[in-house]
C-alpha cells in the first residue's frame, strides 16, 4: 500500500509536470519525459489525468474569470493613473503659473522684449504688466505685449481681454486686435477679437478706435468712445457701429458668468462654446432663434446645460464624441 | 411600457454615466491601448463601450457606473482578443471527448435540469476558486489559461523570470486542486461529461 506521503508526492509531481508543460515553448524532450513519468506507474498516470481533467474543467469556466481579472487590471491601472495624476496635477498648476508669468522671447535687436500671456479654453487669468496695468484674459486668449519707452503695445492674437490701464500721458497704451487699433492713455475697456468683427467696450475713460489700412503705420480713426459705449468694428467693410451697451452683460465673463437678454439661442451657443471643450450644438433648427435671457455660470458646463434644460424647452443629449446636442423637448 | 425605466430614472442614469465616462475615459483608452497594443482599436472599443452602456442605461437602473464601464470594457476587450485568436476557446474544443461544449451552447442532448444547475454551480465554484488565488498565482494562471500567453509573455508583463511564472502556476494548480478536488483520487467537480448524460 502506498502511504499518504507518497500519494501527495505523486500529486505534487503531476502538478509540477503540468505546470512545466503549459509554458508555451516546452522542448520535446520534456514532453517525452512527462510521458515516460506517466508510464512508469499507474498512479502517476492517474494523478496526471486528474490534474489535466481539472485544468480542462477550469478552462471551460474561463471567460468569467478572465473578465474578473481584466476588471482588476483596469482598476489597478486607474489607481496607478490617479497616483500619476496627483503628480502631473501639481505640475499643471505650476505650468498655469508659468504661463501667466511670462514667456520671454529675446530678440536680436535692442528693441524691448515681447512677452506672451495666454489662457486655455475654460481658463481665466489676470496678469499685471510692467507699467502696473492689469490685463484680464478670458477663455482661450493669447496676447503679446511690448513695452517701449514711448509706447505700450499689446496685440490680441486671439480671444478677449479686459484692460485696466495705468494712466501715463507720455506712453500711450495701444491695443491691436486684427485690423482694429485701440489707443488710450488710461482707462478700463475690453477688446474681443472676432473672426470678422472686433468688439471694443469701454467701462471708463476715453478710447480711440482706429482701423489699420494695408500699411502697418497707416491708421484711420473710426470711433471715439466714452464710458458705456461699445463699437462693433468690421474692418473688411470699413464699418464701425457705436452703441450704448450693458456693462453687466459685456463684462460678466470677468466674474465667470455669461449674461444674455433676449439673445437668440444660436448666438448664446456660439458664445458659450468659447468656454468649454465639449461644444454645444443646436440639433433642432427651430431652436436657433429661441430668445434666451439669464445669467449662466461659466465654471461648470453641466450647470449651464442644466440651466438651459430647466429654463427652456430643451433636452440636452451628449453624443459619444462629447458634443452636446440640444433638442426641442417634445411636449405631450 | 411599464417595464422600461421612467424618464427621471433614465435621466439620472445618463447623468451618472456621463460623469463616469468623463472621469474614466482616459483610464479605459489607456488600458485598452496597453491591452490591445493599438490606440485606434482602443478608441473604437471605448466608443463601443459607451454605446453599450448608454443602451443599458435606457432599460436598467445603474447602481455603479464605474463597475459597469469596467466590466463592459473587459468584456469587449475579450471579444477583440478572441477575434484575434489571443484568447483560448477551449470550451468549444471538439477534440476533447471529456469536455462539454460551451456553457451557452450545450449540444443537442441538453443536460437534465439538475445537471444544468450543478453545472452552473460548478462553474461559479471554479470561477470563485480562481478568483481567490493569491494575486500573482491568479494573474499568471488567468493569463496563461485564458489569454493564451506563454510564460515568457507573462514574465515580461509581471516583471519576473520565467521560472518564477512556472512557480506561480504550480502554486495555482496546487491550490485549485486542493480546493476543487477534495478526494485525491477523483475529481469532485468536473463538468458534466457526455457519458454522465447517458451518451453512448
Amino acid at each position: 500500500m502506498m502511504t499518504m506521503n507518497e500519494r501527495l508526492d505523486i500529486d505534487e509531481q503531476a502538478v509540477a509536470w503540468v505546470a512545466k508543460l503549459l509554458g508555451g515553448k516546452t522542448p520535446d524532450a520534456d514532453k517525452r519525459a512527462y510521458t515516460d513519468w506517466q508510464a512508469t506507474d499507474a498512479r502517476h498516470a492517474e494523478a496526471s489525468r486528474d490534474v489535466e481533467d481539472l485544468l480542462a474543467s477550469l478552462d471551460a469556466a474561463g471567460e468569467e474569470a478572465l473578465e474578473a481579472e481584466m476588471v482588476r487590471e483596469i482598476e489597478a491601472y486607474a489607481e496607478e493613473r490617479k497616483r500619476r495624476r496627483v503628480f502631473t496635477g501639481i505640475s499643471s498648476i505650476a505650468a498655469a503659473f508659468i504661463a501667466a508669468v511670462m514667456v520671454t522671447i529675446t530678440m536680436w535687436s535692442p528693441a524691448p522684449d515681447a512677452q506672451y500671456y495666454q489662457t486655455n479654453v475654460g481658463e481665466r487669468t489676470t496678469v499685471t504688466l510692467e507699467d502696473g496695468s492689469h490685463v484680464q484674459l478670458n477663455t482661450g486668449t493669447r496676447i503679446k505685449t511690448v513695452m517701449m519707452d514711448d509706447e505700450r503695445h499689446v496685440t490680441i492674437e486671439g480671444g478677449e481681454a479686459f484692460f485696466d490701464v495705468t494712466r501715463d500721458e507720455d506712453r500711450p497704451f495701444i491695443v491691436t486686435a486684427g485690423k482694429s487699433e485701440v489707443r488710450v492713455l488710461g482707462t478700463q475697456f475690453s477688446v474681443r477679437l472676432g473672426a470678422s468683427s472686433n468688439v471694443i467696450s469701454v467701462l471708463s475713460g476715453l478710447v480711440s478706435v482706429a482701423q489699420h489700412q494695408n500699411g502697418d503705420s497707416d491708421v484711420k480713426e473710426v470711433a471715439l468712445l466714452t464710458a458705456g459705449q461699445q463699437v462693433v468694428h468690421v474692418p473688411a467693410i470699413n464699418r464701425a457701429v457705436v452703441e450704448d451697451f450693458d456693462a453687466n452683460a459685456a463684462f460678466a465673463w470677468r466674474a465667470g458668468k455669461a449674461f444674455y437678454r433676449d439673445t437668440p439661442l444660436a448666438d448664446v451657443v456660439t458664445d458659450l462654446n468659447r468656454y468649454f471643450a465639449d461644444p454645444l450644438e443646436i440639433a433642432d433648427s427651430k431652436l436657433a432663434s429661441l430668445p434666451v435671457s439669464g445669467t449662466f455660470n461659466l465654471n461648470n458646463q453641466d450647470v449651464v446645460i442644466d440651466a438651459l434644460e430647466s429654463a427652456f424647452s430643451i433636452v440636452a443629449v451628449k453624443r459619444v464624441d462629447g458634443v452636446v446636442l440640444l433638442y426641442a423637448r417634445q411636449e405631450d | 411600457m411599464t417595464d422600461l425605466l421612467d424618464e427621471v430614472a433614465k435621466r439620472r442614469n445618463i447623468k451618472a454615466l456621463e460623469r463616469a465616462i468623463k472621469e474614466h475615459h482616459g483610464v479605459l483608452v489607456g488600458w485598452l491601448t496597453k491591452k490591445l497594443g493599438c490606440a485606434a482599436d482602443a478608441a473604437d472599443i471605448a466608443q463601443d463601450v459607451y454605446v453599450r452602456v448608454y443602451k443599458f442605461a435606457a432599460v436598467e437602473t445603474i447602481d455603479n457606473p464605474q463597475a459597469l464601464l469596467f466590466k463592459t470594457a473587459a468584456n469587449l476587450a475579450i471579444n477583440e482578443l478572441k477575434r484575434r485568436g489571443r484568447v483560448l476557446r477551449r470550451q468549444v474544443d471538439a477534440d476533447d471527448e471529456n469536455m462539454t461544449d460551451t456553457v451557452e451552447a450545450l449540444p443537442s442532448e441538453a443536460p437534465t435540469p439538475e445537471e444544468a444547475i450543478g453545472h452552473k454551480q460548478d462553474i461559479s465554484a471554479m470561477v470563485a476558486a480562481i478568483g481567490q488565488l493569491p494575486e500573482k498565482a491568479r494573474a499568471a494562471f488567468v493569463k496563461n489559461r485564458f489569454e493564451d500567453k506563454t510564460y515568457s509573455d507573462i514574465a515580461r508583463e509581471l516583471g519576473v523570470s520565467e521560472s518564477t511564472v512556472e512557480k506561480y502556476m504550480m502554486d495555482a494548480l496546487k491550490r485549485l486542486r486542493a480546493r476543487l478536488m477534495r478526494k485525491p483520487q477523483a475529481a469532485v467537480l468536473p463538468l458534466p461529461r457526455k457519458a454522465r448524460r447517458g451518451k453512448s
